[in-house]
């Protein structure tokens, strides 16, 4: 028999789909459950008075009823809204990565908690207008958590300790050859230069906390490229290309 | 012969898949359609099959404005009693039929085919916008009103918009977010009664 229950959580809304003609779909991101796909049904039509006004990048307090795994909002009351209106295209699609990431690298486990505040935090930074630093940061905690950050202190050959310089980064072994072993990595490799690695290093020991100021950041460059080779990192592990990621370089270039 | 292995016709099937690929139906719904229609009778089904192919075969979008049409340019387009120099920007033609039968306006149109989306791969490129701004400086209007929707999606579309196209010259409004009528105060969330307060207008 179908057993109906309910549940009380915090969450935030990362993305969503229109559903039939007056529903939506929502992926909400929890501390304990990771993503949960609900339905809130007629928003598109009526207000409520059960509902505060919800779209993506909101953190609310949701009550659902289950059946069968099937999960049902009837409830929603606002606790943060980060992305104030007028919204920028940058903003929007910078939050569309870090959603489309979460996304791809959604399962159950004991890191949930971790991302969820990570999520909350770099939504909060990019709504401040901290864009590529904030992706990065994003992309290596990510990594970290998920425990395929690549070893860049010793070379994967010869264990020898990396000294400062420009290395490739070995995308199959995840991890870094030095010199005089790297005729070995010729294949799926990414160079990655000096200052990257230091960046790299940089955020991986640092937790910085939901205040970010923009003042502390290093260079736009380096963060951009380092960017760019941590996504095509990531791609080939989830083996998925991130949509919003074209649409942010070129409103990049726009502004 | 063991019941459960007799499949279910191929033409059912791709009657049903066809109808799932719509908007807004899901398999149950598509489903549900599939047997209504094979139980219609067939002149009904011809009409709208016939319907189906002519809107295929007549309708386009027009030139300027981009709205589904019979003719080209569009009727509004070439009204000479609207006011062509007021454009009213809308993601769909069914928002600026929407807004035509309120009667209350006498402008033209720019229908952008969606809004801005970038987790669903849709920038502004994917859009009319370049050609809205081709259409602006061929014929410069004196006002825009941008009437996208006031989802985060359809805001940074607007805002897109206005960033490209801000000239010292055109008035650039967008519709007021506000109480429906026959709305509840009470009822209404925090933000749109902020938003409804924030744009409150002279009593006369
Ligand atoms: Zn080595
Ligand atoms: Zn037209």
């Amino acid at each position: 028999m179908q057993k109906r229950e309910y549940l009380n959580f915090e969450g935030i809304t990362i993305s969503s789909y229109e559903y039939g003609e007056f529903d939506k779909i929502f992926n909400i991101l929890s501390p304990h459950k990771g993503i949960i796909t609900a339905i809130i049904k007629r928003i598109r039509k009526t207000s409520n008075k059960n509902f505060d006004y919800i779209d993506v990048f909101q953190k609310m307090n949701f009550k659902a009823s289950i059946t069968d795994n099937f999960y049902i909002i009837y409830e929603a009351k606002s606790v943060e809204t980060w992305f104030e209106r007028p919204i920028k295209l940058t903003n929007l699609s910078s939050g569309n990565i870090i959603a489309e990431l979460t996304i791809n690298f959604n399962s159950i486990n004991e890191n949930n908690n971790y991302i969820y505040h990570l999520v909350s935090k770099c939504l909060k930074w990019i709504s401040n207008d901290i864009f590529i630093f904030t992706l990065v940061y994003f992309q290596i905690k990510l990594l970290l958590a998920e425990g395929i950050f690549p070893e860049i202190n010793i070379c994967l050959n010869c264990n020898n300790k990396i000294q400062p310089g420009d290395y490739l980064l070995n995308l199959i072994e995840s991890g870094i050859f030095c010199n005089k072993c790297s005729e070995k990595t010729k294949f799926s490799s990414l160079k990655l230069l000096e200052q990257e690695i230091r960046l790299l290093k940089h955020i991986k020991n640092t937790e910085y906390d939901n205040n970010l100021n923009i003042n502390n950041i290093i260079t736009k460059k380096v963060e951009l490229s380092l960017y760019k080779k941590l996504s095509t990192y990531i791609k080939f592990y989830t083996n998925k290309e991130l949509k919003s990621e074209k649409i942010l370089f070129s409103s990049l270039n726009k502004y | 012969m063991n019941k459960k292995n007799v499949s279910i016709s191929s033409v059912i099937s791709d009657l049903i898949n066809h109808l799932n690929q719509l908007p807004g139906i899901g398999p149950k719904t598509a489903e549900r359609l599939a047997f209504h229609i094979i139980k219609s009778p067939e002149n009904k089904i011809l009409s709208l099959a016939d319907s189906l192919i002519k809107s295929k075969q007549k309708l386009s979008f027009c030139n300027n404005c981009f709205i589904v049409t019979e003719i080209n340019p569009c009727n509004i387009c070439t009204d000479e009693m609207r006011d062509q120099k007021s454009i009213c920007i809308v993601q769909d033609s069914i928002d600026a039929y929407a807004i035509e039968s309120t009667n209350n306006y006498n402008g033209s149109y720019h229908i952008l085919n969606g809004y801005i989306s970038p987790i669903n791969g849709i920038g502004p490129n994917e859009l009319t916008i370049s050609s809205l701004i081709k259409r602006i400086e061929k014929k410069p209007p004196t006002e825009i009103i941008l009437a996208t929707n006031p989802t985060i999606e359809g805001d940074a579309t607007a805002t897109y918009i206005s960033n490209q196209i801000k000239s010292a010259n055109i008035k650039i409004s967008r519709l007021a977010v506000g109480i429906p009528f026959g709305g509840d105060l009470d009822y209404t969330d925090p933000k749109t009664l902020t938003q409804a307060f924030n744009s409150r207008q002279i009593f006369e």
